[in-house]
């Protein structure tokens, strides 16, 4: 297990406009969305690239598997505390290569693909999720990912 | 009153309730299995057992539910202990928060304050209607300023936009609201200044005038910023910082700062 990457988003200073009784005010976002710090590791025994989500609070989880990625979900505040993805049927490079030969072909290409993968997934999310209010924490975790993508993916 | 103040002033009452209502419950429970003829010597034992015994359909359920109704209030409002640790950690929050502050080091303690916000479903209150979803004050820095008139706002969860003050739309919202820069209130200010601190600060207008108006005017603040606070995932209440210091409350240091983050995963084992 790899050791946990510190985030610092400076999330606090992103504001949004917001008119509340008719008062327009800059809303930031709440500490408990803002991912602190970030990991990432392949389950080569099971050809799987896992990323997973600090934050400041806890709270129980639930997987949810859409579209070969699992995703992990707190239960009540539905925020993002990781993501596995599945990279064999992803069949990265087009032709489902395990993970070991291609570190060592084609690393700075993998590592662009799986990123791109893993903010893909994040996006389907995004998507699905109409709520203003996770699509802020799904937002903050896929710059944090886009943040730390060197440290996450230096798989080559 | 704040739940510590309630907290550090019934918890010894409850707790000996509690206890002395249990053991009172096994000693009659205890005391029906012996036959008061067996003691002819001791009138006094007699009279009492028979007392007891006489009385135990009664003494039995009132001393179980007082012992029950005794633990029930008391986790409700929280062990002294707990509130103890919490208001030692917004103290130290508080400072951590206002060590740079421009003008905080040469201020009162209470001219800065933090305010820990706790959402109810239901607010007991000598008020009108409405006494649903409410912002209630459980704990505050300081050691003054700790009185049963710290406001208490509206967050109705059925009607979110009429939220009151920066608590209850920092709840509602479960957004961080920064509010600095609000006009200074006083007795002697004008409409226009009343009305634009309380579209502001989201509160009535017949609030804030009835509080600067009264014999002892309460100081308004200038600054207040909201941090929405939850406990396992559940929005639970709201922190309030206020300053009467009308320079922004730095974010960056309420958020950053590596108390903010003790302070909230503490609160968050210490509220469940």
């Amino acid at each position: 297990m790899s050791d946990w990457i510190p985030v610092d988003l400076g999330a606090e200073e992103r504001a949004q406009k917001a008119f509340i009784r008719g008062v327009e005010v800059e809303l930031f976002a709440s500490p408990y969305d803002v991912p602190e710090a970030i990991r990432g590791h392949f389950d080569e025994a099971k050809n799987r690239l896992i990323i997973e989500l600090r934050y400041v609070g806890s709270e129980p989880t639930k997987v949810c598997v859409y579209n070969h990625v699992s995703y992990t979900i707190g239960e009540s505040s539905n925020r993002l505390y990781g993501l596995e993805i599945d990279v064999h049927a992803l069949k990265v490079d087009g032709i489902g290569l395990s993970l070991a030969p291609l570190q060592q072909r084609k690393g700075q290409e993998l590592s662009t693909t799986i990123r791109d993968q893993v903010t893909g997934a994040i996006d389907f999310l995004l998507e699905r999720q109409p709520l203003d209010i996770i699509h802020e924490n799904y937002k903050l975790a896929k710059d944090a990912i886009l943040a730390k993508q060197d440290q996450l993916f230096a798989v080559a | 009153m704040l739940r510590q103040n309630v907290s550090s002033r019934w918890s010894f009452v409850l707790n000996a309730t509690g206890a002395i209502s249990s053991f009172l419950v096994i000693v009659i429970g205890a005391l029906l299995k012996l036959n008061p003829t067996e003691y002819p010597n001791s009138p006094t034992f007699q009279n009492g057992l028979l007392l007891s015994q006489n009385w135990a359909w009664l003494s039995i359920p009132v001393l179980a539910v007082a012992a029950a109704l005794s633990q029930t209030i008391r986790s409700r409002i929280g062990s002294n202990s707990t509130w103890i640790t919490v208001n030692y950690l917004l103290n130290e929050y508080r400072d951590a928060l206002f060590e740079k502050h421009p003008t905080a080091k040469d201020d009162p303690e209470y001219f800065h304050r933090v305010t820990l916000f706790k959402y109810v479903g239901w607010r007991w209150a000598f008020a009108l209607w409405p006494w649903t979803g409410w912002m209630v004050p459980v704990a505050r820095t300081g050691h003054v300023t700790q009185s049963r008139r710290i406001p208490r706002f509206r967050a109705p969860i059925d009607d979110p936009d009429n939220a009151e003050g920066v608590a209850g739309q920092t709840f509602v919202r479960r957004r961080t609201i920064p509010m600095p820069q609000l006009p200074e209130i006083n007795a002697g200010s004008s409409d226009k200044d009343l009305e634009t601190y309380c579209r502001r600060a989201f509160v009535p207008y017949g609030w804030v005038a009835k509080r600067v108006n009264r014999k002892t005017p309460r100081a308004m603040p200038r600054s207040l910023l909201g941090i929405p606070l939850e406990v396992g995932g559940e929005p639970w209440g709201a922190l309030v910082v206020d300053s009467r210091s009308e320079s922004e409350i730095s974010r960056n240091s309420a958020l950053n700062t590596i108390r903010f983050k003790t302070l909230m995963d503490v609160l968050s084992k210490l509220l469940q």
